[in-house]
């Protein structure tokens, strides 16, 4: 009974905090989604589902949606793929000094605001930017790359914003790998690639999957990068809903589309947590 | 099965010397314990064996093949760590089978090897287990048995039973010599614990400071220590000092003592070992071939097989075992007279 009042004692703050930040603005928000029109003024509101049924109809809203799960997913994999290796080099082979410095350089970018972050990447990659300047001094010739406002500029901005992510959860759990496993396996006679596939991956499985949550579901929300880094090519999902609650003032239909795209999420969470269950 | 032959191999981790000139014949299919209080370099020496740590200086050979070049997954040893180092996200089958799965042996020949294994360490049934449902003893036996069922050249542990309690301890020491005399395999096993050294190997090695101050078998070296070092370290001994007088030792302690070798410096030290003392109660006459001293009984502890005396003798309290043969004890502030055979009264420099 004590110990129960303990650690209700220790979590309650925490997850006061969570409901009244979370929960209450959620709700209101869900409430928004039934309505027929913003409840301002003297305006005539009803009850309605059409908000939701706009998603359905327009085929447009589903394949924003699917293009921003494209994104979220290719983000996702890029920061894997740059970050694990990086990961499992800082937990296993560097030490000390090197080690701090190389870990100020990752949480670096988590010191400037992300907006400047961004834009300092527009003028990067712009016509006649820096980038572009480099390449033609250095190869000249090379004309234009027309970098600017295409795809591949908002996952280089995304990227480079959510690496730090997947480098640090995957770090802590690389972390914890007892050297003392991975000896024993050389002695049984595996080879690196055996080691990386059969005992590091699914050891480490934990911080793939912290920093892939953490990456992924802001990725497909975000309306930033493909504004200011895609412009003509960076409609998303996310960048819709923001239209809705900025621009169009029609806050049911962004607060309807929000919760949409949470379920789907949800969705696509639930379907990957067998596969982590299985390494548990 | 195989041999291991270690030559001259110096190694230092900075300014620490870790190894330092060793050279040792592990021969084929014998139980090599290697024994040393802690920081002597025995994990550095199997962790050479093994490959994971490179020589300074010198060369290591298994089977009469250098191998100084051969990383460790290719070296065909096996090695059973101190905390077991099993893997955690696999059952005790894909643990033990792991070794022949990456040497590609197929999946019903692996099955059939892993239980063979099990078999050999009393572990059949437990295939389907993580290691964490697993018993500290039984963890061990799995290590033992990944290590094993690869058929190495050699078996390296690194002071596998350290964590178990006595009682488990005393018994995977038998089971481990057991399956070592089953499968005839070259086994080095380091360890500080004397007794498990004595008890278990064919042959010992004694390591301080990075040097392999002594080897031989336990019965050897036991009774004929080189050093005042080895004969501390491996058994119990009393040491007295003395002043060498031809081929006699004038001890400090009071007393004249014949030795079993002429001293070989003016300043010595005389090791005894408890159990070659015998005590005689004042009136009663030694023999006058013994060497004997005065003292008088500190105290006595009784435990069932023996009695243990702490004899004052001078300045030093000398420690006698004897066997309980009457049941008689003699009582503290007795005046006794200990005798020992000059045989067994060793003299080693007094550095
Ligand atoms: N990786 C290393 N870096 C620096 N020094 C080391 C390293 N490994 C061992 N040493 C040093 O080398 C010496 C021998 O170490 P080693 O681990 O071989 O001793 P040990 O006999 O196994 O001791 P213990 O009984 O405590 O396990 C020690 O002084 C130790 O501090
Ligand atoms: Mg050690």
């Amino acid at each position: 009974m004590n110990q129960r009042a303990a650690v209700l004692s220790l979590i309650s703050p925490a997850y006061l905090w969570l409901t009244l930040t979370i929960l209450l603005p959620l709700s209101a928000m869900l409430y928004y989604s039934f309505l027929s029109d913003v409840p301002i003024g003297s305006r005539e509101v009803s009850w309605t589902l059409e908000n939701y049924g706009t998603f359905f109809e327009k085929a447009f809203y589903s394949e924003l949606m699917l293009r921003s799960f494209k994104l979220g997913a290719e983000v996702t994999t890029f920061c894997l793929l740059l970050g694990f290796p990086c990961a499992l080099a800082l937990a296993k082979s560097i030490g000390g000094r090197t080690k701090e410095a190389l870990f100020l350089l990752i949480i670096l970018p988590f010191w400037s605001n992300a907006l400047v972050r961004i834009f300092s990447w527009t003028m990067v990659l712009r016509g006649n930017g820096i980038l572009e300047y480099y390449i033609n001094w250095l190869l000249p010739g090379t004309g234009p790359l027309g970098l600017m406002f295409t795809y591949p500029a908002i996952l280089l901005g995304l990227v480079h914003s959510y690496l730090p992510y997947m480098i640090l959860t995957c770090y802590i759990s690389i972390d914890a790998i007892d050297n003392q496993l991975l000896e024993a396996a050389r002695s049984l006679g595996a080879g690196k690639l055996t080691i990386f596939f059969r005992l590091i991956v699914p050891l480490a499985l934990p911080g793939i999957v912290a920093g892939s949550v953490l990456i992924f579901i802001p990725v497909i929300g975000s309306f930033m990068e493909p504004r200011l880094l895609g412009g003509r090519n960076g409609t998303f999902i996310g960048t819709i809903i923001e239209d809705q609650f900025t621009a169009v003032f029609n806050w049911p239909l962004g607060a309807a589309l929000s919760f949409i795209m949470m379920g789907l999420v949800l969705l696509v969470l639930l379907g990957f947590s067998p596969l982590v269950r299985r390494f548990k | 099965m195989a041999s291991v032959s270690v030559q001259n191999i110096s190694k230092n981790f900075g300014i620490t010397v870790a190894l330092d000139r060793v050279s040792y014949e592990f021969e084929n299919g014998k139980f090599f314990a290697l024994l040393g209080p802690s920081g002597s370099g025995k994990t550095t020496l199997l962790r050479m064996i093994a490959g994971f740590e490179s020589p300074d200086r010198g060369s290591i050979q298994i089977d009469g093949k250098v191998v100084d070049h051969i990383p460790v997954e290719k070296r065909d040893i096996g090695m059973v760590f101190q905390n077991y180092a099993l893997f955690p996200n696999m059952d005790v089958q894909a643990n033990v089978g792991f070794g022949l799965r990456v040497r590609g042996i197929s999946t019903s020949e692996t099955r059939l090897l892993v239980g063979e294994a099990l078999e050999l360490v009393r572990l059949s049934g437990f295939d389907n287990r993580r290691p964490d449902q697993l018993s500290g003893g039984q963890r061990q036996r799995v290590a033992l048995a990944r290590a094993i069922v690869t058929k190495p050249r050699v078996l390296l542990l690194d002071e596998p039973l350290s964590a178990l309690d006595r009682n488990l301890r005393l018994e995977m020491e038998i089971e481990l010599k057991r399956i070592q005399r089953d499968v005839r395999i070259t086994t080095i096993f380091v360890t500080h614990d004397q007794e498990e050294a004595l008890t278990m190997s064919d042959q010992i090695g004694i390591l301080n400071e990075g040097q392999l101050v002594q080897h031989g078998s336990p019965v050897d070296i036991y009774e004929n220590p080189q050093s005042v070092f080895v004969a501390r370290f491996l058994g119990e001994a009393n040491l007295l000092k003395g002043q060498a007088d031809g081929s006699r030792v004038n001890l400090n302690v009071g007393g004249t003592v014949q030795t079993r070798s002429k001293p070989a410096s003016p300043q010595v030290i005389c090791s005894i070992r408890p159990e070659k003392i015998s005590i005689h109660k004042e009136q009663d006459i030694p023999p006058s071939s013994s060497n004997h001293i005065a003292g008088q009984v500190n105290e006595h502890i009784f435990n069932g097989t023996s009695l243990n005396y702490l004899v004052q003798c001078g300045d030093q309290v000398l420690r006698v075992f004897v066997q309980n043969l009457s049941g008689e004890l003699i009582s503290p502030n007795t005046q006794v007279h200990l005798s020992f055979r000059p045989e067994d009264t060793l003299v080693f420099p007094d550095a």
